[in-house]
């Protein structure tokens, strides 16, 4: 169609415009028939715990089994909120989210500048090293963690999930942001300098509002990473009072076939902030990503 | 005077300490260290159960051989790992193809497939065990019953509980290929295809000849990373099916989870993660030489 650029912008009638479309539509038939396997793929699951959630529970339990709600209720959410610990689940995830989001942006960001804007002996080691930590996963350092909480006092604590995440995330930040700062030019910064000011303060108030759309997409990355988190905390932090949402789910009500109809509903609940943050986020974090991997 | 300008400058000199010193230490002490006293555990014969530890050489790595579980495990292990990335690799190439092409509505498809990478891999695990419940209420059964098929029992079926296993974290990992592949595609350059169909090259050829080999860096890298993620994770086995029934979707990730904190057997639990850790850092050996190779690394 590369010989009708500019159909869609000029004002065209109405009628027009639906034969475009459906010309358009008519051409790539094989593609949609793919695209609408894809979209079954994807959202027939999330769409059958998301019906499921407005089932009654004895609705749940009935057999042929039912696809959409045959009358809706908004009962399990209301039970799973008096009755389950999941509030309390909620909370401490979002806690232990929040302050794993400050500290690895403010560390991982200010660690980026020093990479980006200073020559130093060994300064591309670290950076690799960096790179290189970053492939060891928690699953390989698990009994180390425990062993180490458990020695400084913080087993069973949010503060010792908060310092994991943060250790976790802060190399692919550094990675992500420096890579934003590289852009940036250094006359920027030695103007600045002239006029008077600290280098924390060109940091501050010049290079890190330039870089919103990187802050963005790694603090997204990181809040999906900190929210989702399964074996550190299971391991970790698995009493009732500071257990997140995961462990909250698998050993308190996960587990019980007999508690489906509080698994959908607090399944949704859980899933909730990370899905609207992806939808606030995904414009800039598929190009982003994918400007990442062409680099 | 003199003195306290000289160490101004010199103070001036070293500023990136102060910036690049809270990020070294931490991830140094909390993800290398952890590593090399992992290793150093694996040499002892600490247990949970017990108050004291001593050196012991190489016994676990000796019991870890003569393991009876460990054919099963490995075999496992290699089973998981190479279905999910074949699976996610080729599924994540035809969907990445399918959205690249310029049609009305992409933009949707494109945001959906991705989501299922940022649901929390509890909730998958939760969501594929309901889905394929073995008894009338699991909604496949019921769609396979519309094909006229029969009930499967899934999860108390070794072959089948696998099978689940494998689709779920598929799943869950197509999108990052995705990604991927998508980026990938965008760097080619579109005048070889103008080129290529003025030589009267077929779809299937330009997918062949131009498509492919332009993808394969992306491809290999994508490989590394679907290997590492798979290798490393415990999520989804441990939730889906918590490695059984008996052993039959045990893999070695989880036999660190299982060893380390239901056997309590800390330094057994070290000894298989120091295994995967050499396997990971083979992996990060390979995945260097890649980015090196694209010039993406400072050397």
């Amino acid at each position: 169609m590369s010989f009708l650029p500019n159909v869609a912008e000029r004002p065209a009638p109405a009628a027009v415009r639906t034969e475009h479309l459906r010309r358009r539509i008519g051409e790539h038939a094989g593609t949609y028939t793919l695209y609408a396997a894809l979209l079954l793929i994807v959202l027939f699951p999330l769409s059958w715990v998301i019906l499921g959630s407005f089932k009654n529970p004895s609705e749940i339990f009935a057999y042929p089994t039912t696809f959409f709600p045959r009358d809706f209720t908004l009962s399990n959410y209301a039970d799973v909120i008096r009755r389950t610990a999941l509030p309390t689940y909620l909370i401490n995830t979002a806690i232990v989210t929040a302050f794993t989001l400050v500290f690895t942006l403010v560390i991982g960001t200010i660690a980026a500048y020093g990479f980006s804007r200073w020559n130093f002996p060994f300064k591309n080691t670290i950076l690799v090293t960096l790179l290189i930590l970053q492939l060891i996963p928690s699953t390989v350092n698990i009994i180390p963690y425990y062993l180490m909480m458990n020695w400084f006092g913080l087993l069973n604590t949010r503060t010792a999930l908060v310092l994991i995440y943060t250790a976790t995330h802060v190399p692919f930040t550094i990675w992500i942001m420096k890579g934003y700062f590289d852009t940036l030019p250094r006359s920027l910064d030695e103007a600045a300098v002239i006029d008077g000011c600290s280098m924390f303060r060109v940091f501050w108030s010049i290079i890190l509002p330039l870089s919103l759309p990187g802050l963005s997409a790694a603090g997204f990355l990181v809040f999906i990473g900190a929210w989702s988190e399964f074996l550190v905390p299971l391991v970790i932090a698995n009493s009732r009072d500071v257990a997140v949402m995961s462990v909250g789910l698998y050993s308190f009500f996960g587990m019980d076939a007999t508690a489906y109809h509080y698994a959908f509903a607090a399944s949704v609940m859980s899933t909730a902030p990370v899905v609207i943050a992806y939808l606030f986020a995904q414009r800039y974090l598929i190009s982003g990503l994918a400007s990442g991997t062409d680099k | 005077m003199a003195q306290r300008s000289t160490f101004a400058a010199t103070l001036s000199r070293h500023q990136y300490l102060f910036f690049i010193m809270p990020a070294v230490v931490l991830v140094l002490g909390l993800t290398a260290y952890p590593a090399l006293y992992g290793v150093l555990v694996s040499f002892t014969n600490l247990n949970f159960g017990y108050a004291t530890s001593k050196f012991v050489g190489f016994d676990n790595y000796v019991r870890l051989a003569t393991w009876p579980a460990l054919p099963q495990v490995l075999f496992n292990t290699a089973v998981f790992v190479t279905s999910v990335v074949a699976l996610q690799l080729s599924i994540g190439l035809l969907a990445a193809l399918l959205l690249n092409r310029a049609v009305f509505g992409r933009g949707l498809v494109r945001s959906i497939a991705i989501l299922p990478w940022v649901i929390p891999g509890i909730i998958i695990a939760l969501m594929f065990q309901q889905f394929f419940s073995g008894s009338r209420l699991g909604i496949m059964n019921t769609v396979f019953s519309v094909f006229g098929l029969e009930s499967r029992t899934w999860f108390s079926n070794p072959t089948e509980s696998m099978l689940v296993l494998i689709l779920a974290v598929v799943w869950r990992g197509v999108p990052l290929s995705i990604i991927l592949q998508l980026g990938g595609l965008q760097t080619i350059n579109k005048e070889l295809y103008e080129a290529a169909s003025i030589d009267g090259a077929s779809r299937w050829q330009m997918l062949r000849f131009i498509t492919i080999p332009s993808l394969r860096p992306i491809l290999l890298i994508n490989v590394i990373m679907a290997t590492s993620g798979t290798l490393n994770h415990v999520d989804i086995p441990l939730a889906l099916t918590g490695g059984g029934p008996g052993r039959s979707t045990e893999v070695l990730a989880l036999s660190i989870y299982k060893q380390g904190f239901e056997v309590l057997d800390a330094s057994y639990a070290s000894t298989i993660a120091t295994v995967i850790l050499l396997l990971n850092l083979l992996l990060t050996i390979v995945y260097l030489r890649v980015l090196r190779a694209r010039d993406e690394l400072p050397s």
